[in-house]
């Protein structure tokens, strides 16, 4: 198996005649929490949506932990869309179920008593759950699993600060050695105390890839300071 | 992990389900007790009154409106099944679906079994539905009509003597065709709905049926061509069958001649309908797994 969790070698994703990532190669090892920043439309969704299998490269490749997407792939890789994507006349229980059933790595101790620190009524149906209780069941449900690859496209986006800071904290306690968390967000002032590296795109293409702490050693800077400069309007 | 999928989708079809198919049980009774009222009001010697008159035309409208209640459950039936298929493949839930970690065939046919599984279903609660109107909604003078049972036995039974278990035969090819066209009709919906999905940002579900007649366009010009070939041998068939003369009790002789000679025509039709069903799964797994886009 590879080193390597996540690979793109030359990657290219058009919608139309329009690039949203534009040969783009990247490689991100095991045991690091990287932030996934850039401004809106930069491609890190769509970076993300390659990565799940859920678009199909127009060109290159993209690999997780080796393989490309596919079923051994999302076995591995555990994803947090920026949408609801639970049905909505599931209850949380039975969503929590679900999981279980599909995925050999879910903790489902783990994911009960998340949901009891966030106070989300187990037995509610989803649709009758306020939008940020929804995006909290489904954190809980995506940081149960043990795996290899987490990709979070806006974790917290709707939450309340105090709701972030203990889902931070759950991504902190949760990742092992050899898991990658991938974290996509414009909130970055509060992700970044977590995060070991972080990558900027810009316009389907790769501005910057560097660790937290050369950063911060050699420029002095926060990611906060240094996206501002970088993407300036 | 098929085993999972069929469970689950079996599931969250049965929820919505299982009431329609309440309610088509809960129509055919209600038609049969308005059919019944009726129909002995036709037969008793009471004389009419306005009264009667008016008992005749609410019973009436009655059964008429269960009926129709009943077609409508069937055809809301068939639309939950596709409404299911393209929410949670195509739309928010695709993001859920595509992420587990099972292969696209599975999920096709989980979705195709589970759809047989419903159409199946619908079918054997129809059924009894019927049933119940004949036994209890159509007697003359007594409340459980049994006649068409005992009319039925007598033919069956007439049947098995002259022609004995093969008749059999006949019986599981009209199923079997039934089961393939059933799922061939399930599939060619299925990929117009994939198809109209990838293509479409905006119009997903009228895209969708624009190509569900441009494949349904397809396949008529294909069987066209098929049907041009086999007509020409089957009028040759017909043909042969005049100056054929059968004893007035040789049904056997009969039954064998005919069958014997339909059988080229079943098994090619079969094979065309069977290759027809498979390219519609085959193209559906092609599009899921190589032009999946989702939004």
């Amino acid at each position: 198996m590879s080193e390597l969790t996540l690979e793109c070698r030359g990657l290219s994703k058009y919608f139309g005649t329009n690039p949203a990532l534009h040969n783009l190669s990247i490689s991100l090892p095991a045991g690091k929490i990287i932030g996934l920043l850039g401004p809106n439309g930069s491609g890190k969704t769509t970076l993300i949506k390659l990565a799940c299998g859920l678009l199909t490269p127009t060109e290159g490749e993209i690999r997780v932990c080796g393989f490309k997407p596919g079923i051994e792939s999302k076995a591995l890789v555990s994803y947090l869309p920026e949408r609801t994507y639970l049905p909505d006349w599931m209850t949380v229980i039975e969503c929590v179920k679900f999981f279980q059933d599909f995925y050999a790595d879910f903790d489902y101790e783990r994911a009960v008593s998340m949901l009891q620190s966030l106070q989300v009524p187990a037995n509610a149906r989803m649709k009758t759950l306020s939008k940020g209780t929804k995006e909290k069941v489904q954190l809980v449900l995506v940081m149960s699993r043990r795996a290899r690859l987490y990709l979070l496209d806006e974790p917290i986006g709707g939450v309340d600060p105090a709701a972030r800071d203990y889902i931070l904290g759950t991504i902190l306690k949760n990742y092992s050695e050899e898991a990658t968390v991938l974290i996509s967000t414009h909130l970055i002032a509060d992700v970044e105390k977590i995060l070991d590296e972080f990558i900027f795109i810009q316009n389907g293409q790769l501005v910057s890839y560097a660790s937290t702490d050369s950063l911060r050693e050699d420029l002095g800077k926060s990611i906060d300071q240094y996206f501002r400069e970088v993407f300036r309007c | 992990m098929l085993g999972k999928l069929i469970k689950h989708d079996f599931n969250s079809l049965s929820r919505v389900l299982l009431p329609t198919q309440l309610a088509i049980l809960g129509a055919a009774i209600l038609g049969t007790i308005g059919f019944a009222i009726n129909f002995r009001a036709d037969y008793s010697n009471v004389q009419a009154s306005g009264f009667i008159n008016l008992i005749r035309l609410l019973t009436g409208l009655m059964s008429g409106i269960m009926v129709l209640a009943i077609i409508a459950a069937t055809v809301l039936v068939a639309f939950i099944i596709f409404q299911r298929f393209y929410k949670n493949l195509m739309c928010s839930e695709g993001y859920l679906t595509f992420t587990l970690p099972v292969t696209t065939s599975e999920i096709l046919w989980s979705k195709l079994i589970t759809a047989m599984l419903w159409t199946i279903i619908s079918g054997v609660v129809i059924f009894i539905g019927i049933n119940i109107f004949v036994l209890f909604g159509t007697g003359e003078s007594t409340f459980v009509n049994t006649q068409a049972y005992s009319e039925l036995g007598r033919a069956l039974h007439e049947v098995n003597l002259t022609l004995g278990a093969r008749v059999i035969w006949p019986i599981l090819e009209f199923i079997l065709l039934m089961i393939v066209g059933t799922a061939s009709q399930i599939l060619q919906i299925y990929l117009a709905l994939i198809i109209g999905g990838i293509v479409s940002q905006k119009h997903k579900i009228l895209a969708s049926i624009g190509f569900y007649f441009v494949i349904n366009i397809a396949v008529c010009i294909i069987s066209t061509i098929m049907q041009y070939f086999l007509t020409g041998s089957m009028v040759n068939t017909f043909n042969s069958f005049n100056g054929v003369t059968f004893g007035e009790n040789d049904a056997l002789a009969a039954y064998n001649y005919v069958f014997g000679a339909m059988q080229p025509y079943f098994w090619c039709y079969f094979a065309f309908t069977l290759a027809i069903t498979a390219a519609y799964f085959l193209l559906s797994r092609y599009f899921l797994k190589n032009k999946l886009n989702l939004e």
